[in-house]
């Protein structure tokens, strides 16, 4: 991965970002986002558990996760540690496999940022997902990228409805 | 629906001129050259657009000649916006989960401290 695609500049058509404040020291919610022991017990939607989740923190270090459906059925999340900056940032490229769209949070091919700001004793965690394709790098040669294509979906969606 | 057809939907949809194709393609078919004309670019380079729309399944052109209107289907642009609405719900609910796990913590912490304080 080139250094450039981390330009925010560049920052362009094909990435999710959802925020969340806590209310709780950023030491702590970086404990309970990389330590895979606590990681089991909140990681994933409503009603799913763990079974396993290993976590080699470091750069290039493996991440992984079994989780498991209300239904029994079981979603992998595999990942590759890109950058890690002890209690700030966190950036996981996806090694998930294409059979499975949400990656069970990390999905096929994308690069998520996970970042962390201290708000006096309270955190604010900012989960940024990137899509990366064939075209995303001739799409980021030109200028005027300010709209997601998110945005433009529920536009489009609207229209649509 | 897979990462595969997902990828050529985003793939389609992160350039501005191609979402304002889809966009204009809303209200109806429309030829080509009609389609060209707001955008100030050669016939040629909308059918390069064209082209990458319609492998993403984002659109379709008629078979009568020298017509060749385009059409929107809607189906892989819903799929997508299904993929992003279970992702936005993983997320969310994880989130949810680990503010009440968070708070646990901090709870069974405060007691610890509690503890330690107590005379023996």
């Amino acid at each position: 991965m080139s250094a450039r695609k981390n330009n925010p500049s560049e920052a362009s058509a094909t990435e999710i970002v959802i925020s969340r404040t806590f209310d709780a020291p950023r030491a702590l919610v970086w404990q309970a986002w990389t330590d895979p022991k606590h990681i089991m017990q909140w990681w994933g939607p409503k009603g799913f558990s763990n079974s396993d989740c290993e976590s080699d923190l470091r750069v290039g270090g493996e991440f992984m996760l079994n989780m498991c459906a209300p239904d029994g059925n079981s979603y992998p999340c595999k990942g590759v540690f890109h950058e890690i900056v002890e209690t700030e940032r966190i950036v996981y490229d996806s090694t998930a496999e294409e059979g499975h769209p949400c990656g069970a949070g990390l999905p096929p091919r994308s690069r998520v940022t996970v970042t962390f700001t201290e708000l006096g004793d309270r955190t604010t965690l900012t989960l940024h997902t990137r899509f990366e394709s064939a075209e995303r790098k001739e799409a980021a040669n030109q200028a005027g990228y300010s709209v997601s294509w998110g945005q433009a979906l529920e536009r489009l969606g609207d229209h649509l409805h | 629906m897979s990462a595969d057809s997902l990828s050529l939907t985003f793939a389609a949809l992160a350039d501005p001129t191609r979402r304002a194709i889809l966009a204009r393609l809303v209200s109806g078919e429309i030829s080509v050259g009609d389609l060209a004309e707001p955008f100030h670019i050669s016939a040629p380079a909308v059918t390069k657009h064209l082209k990458v729309l319609e492998r993403a399944g984002l659109i379709t052109r008629g078979r009568q000649a020298q017509w060749r209107p385009c059409k929107l289907e809607a189906t892989p642009l819903q799929e997508a916006a299904t993929f992003i609405e279970q992702y936005r719900q993983h997320w969310e609910q994880s989130l949810d989960r680990l503010d009440g796990y968070l708070k646990q913590l901090q709870a069974q912490e405060k007691k610890n401290v509690r503890k330690k304080k107590q005379p023996v």
